[in-house]
């Protein structure tokens, strides 16, 4: 059964491989073709400096059509940055992937972007509604329908 | 090494293709571009039935029907009044495609010849970059100079033949190692694929994966490949082989309704509503691809059935288990993901590239800003039915 997700991401991974990611970010796990993991530092100034993060991407058979399943590891001593649209369970609340995922972006795309949202945060803060999100929140994010009306990245 | 030169298999060999297979633009203008600009956006594979939207982004038929089903946008520039209705075949691209996919391997391999010319006994890494017929092997010989010398003696020797492109592969397969159709994808031992290519791709008997519906629709392994292709046109005249299907709206068919839809098609008609609806639109989609296709790249009927029966395993594997708790999932994947990271291992091995930042295409994010509108859906994920 070579599905059209199985032979996508072999050729994502088969150019994090030569070619690398983009600086800053890592591909650290990726043991198959459902959970991949990567770290993530902000280079520059940013109010992350020295701060290293891990993203999970979780992938069904339907990608890249369905969009992956992102959010940062806060498990093993791991922690979630600090910021108004991460919450503390990991959840990342970004219309990239949700309602604004497109099948022809790619994991390393996510990266960048996930990236940027980071290198942009004006203020460390959680979410307003953090700890009643987290409280009912399910354990796949996509399952969350977050609602973007913040045009900022 | 040689002695399994059929072209089905070099095509299954070549499986993890990719345009990294070529140097930078540098050390060969324009063709990584190339294969690239050949290949859809979403499944990054070769264009295969290619069609354009009225923005004029291309994808493949199935690739692009398969996504409309799920959003009305273009996954390219985002427009959003498009349609299946506005999909119109893109035969040209289709016949580009084939071309570059019959000199791919040609091109590749003069480019091959020229570099080690080139550099002469001293090969350099970027050599390594589109030598992609080189073992696994070799990329540790690389590593000591005297290994690459003797190496690099017989491909600087003017002999070097072209008509052996293809032949010298990667991971060459024993005859009774499994390996997958490269039509249908099924796992298949290496000695019986051209039979089983042959036969149009029906099972030689697995009784475990199939219904006893679609193994009697499928026929039985004692046919022939022309008597499957014939079965095949009689189910669908050539009259109606012009037109694409219709898509049905299901809310106002009764079951028995649908049922007859499929029975039209020879299809199975088990399962619940959802089940025979999902069955309908997915063929309906696979049917209207395959048209999308020029006559002479179209599959038989008996291989969409034989695709839609594999897409149906797919779903039931994927509604079973939850992206969470993906163990059987995992497991099955775990396979091929060896595999084909196995075949596309040899591009690893290329530490000279290690440097520029992969294009990234701009993307627009938006977050919330509205904390209390956040609204949690907790219910399960339905198969595209509309
Ligand atoms: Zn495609
Ligand atoms: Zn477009
Ligand atoms: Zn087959």
């Amino acid at each position: 059964m070579s599905s059209i997700s199985a032979r996508r991401l072999a050729k994502e991974l088969a150019e994090i491989h030569s070619e690398g990611c983009p600086v800053g970010i890592n591909l650290v796990k990726a043991d198959d073709f459902t959970c991949w993991w990567f770290t993530i530092e902000v280079m520059g100034e940013s109010l992350y400096q020295d701060e290293k993060f891990t993203l999970q991407f979780r992938f069904d058979s339907g990608y890249p059509i369905s969009s992956p399943a992102v959010q940062f590891v806060v498990t093993d001593g791991k922690q979630a940055p600090i910021h108004p649209h991460v919450y503390s369970n990991g959840h990342i609340c970004a219309s990239i992937l949700g309602n604004e995922w497109s099948p022809v972006l790619s994991v390393v795309a996510v990266c960048v972007t996930l990236q940027s949202m980071l290198a942009s945060c004006k203020e460390k803060q959680r979410p307003v509604d953090n700890d009643r999100y987290i409280r009912h929140a399910p354990d796949n994010p996509k399952k969350t329908q977050f609602h973007y009306d913040d045009d900022t990245v | 090494m040689t002695g399994f030169s059929d072209k089905r298999l070099d095509k299954l060999m070549n499986d993890i293709q990719d345009p990294l297979d070529f140097p930078e633009n540098t050390a060969a203008p324009g063709l990584r571009s190339l294969d690239t600009a050949l290949r859809c956006p979403i499944c990054s594979e070769f264009f295969e039935g290619p069609v354009t939207l009225i923005c004029g982004h291309c994808f493949c038929s199935l690739c692009i029907r398969t996504f409309l089903g799920t959003k009305q946008e273009c996954p390219t520039c985002r427009r959003t009044d498009v349609n299946e209705g506005h999909l119109r075949v893109n035969p040209v691209m289709e016949e580009t495609v084939l071309s570059w996919q019959n000199s791919r391997s040609f091109i590749l391999q003069l480019l091959k010849v020229g570099e080690s010319r080139q550099n002469g006994v001293h090969g350099s890494k970027k050599r390594r970059k589109i030598d992609d017929s080189d073992s696994d092997l070799d990329a540790e010989r690389i590593g000591s100079s005297s290994g690459r010398g003797a190496r690099d003696d017989d491909s600087d020797d003017s002999t070097v033949k072209i008509s052996e492109v293809g032949e010298t592969e990667l991971h060459t397969p024993k005859p009774n190692d499994f390996v997958p159709c490269p039509v249908c994808s099924k796992r298949v031992l290496l000695k019986d694929i051209n039979i089983h290519i042959d036969n149009g791709c029906k099972e030689k008997a697995d009784p475990s994966s199939s219904k006893s519906q679609w193994a009697g629709i499928l026929g039985t392994k004692s046919q022939t490949a022309k008597s499957t292709k014939r079965k095949g046109k009689e189910v669908v005249s050539s009259d109606d082989e012009d037109l694409p299907l219709p898509k049905k709206s299901y809310g106002t068919l009764k079951d028995k309704a649908i049922k007859e839809l499929l029975s039209e098609h020879n299809l199975p008609t088990t399962g619940d509503r959802n089940t025979l609806i999902a069955r309908h639109q997915q063929w309906v989609i696979i049917y209207n691809a395959n048209r999308d296709k020029s006559s002479k790249q179209r599959k038989s009927i008996e291989i969409l059935r034989q695709e839609l029966k594999q897409w149906e395993s797919r779903q039931k594997g994927k509604s079973k288990t939850e992206i969470s708790d993906a163990t059987t999932y995992q497991r099955e994947q775990k396979s091929e993901f060896e595999r084909l990271v196995n075949a596309a291992r040899p591009k690893k091995t290329t530490p000279s590239s290690l440097s520029p930042v992969p294009q990234v295409r701009s993307v627009h994010v938006s977050f919330h800003k509205d904390d209390n509108t956040i609204v949690l859906d907790s219910e399960e994920e339905t198969p595209r039915i509309s």
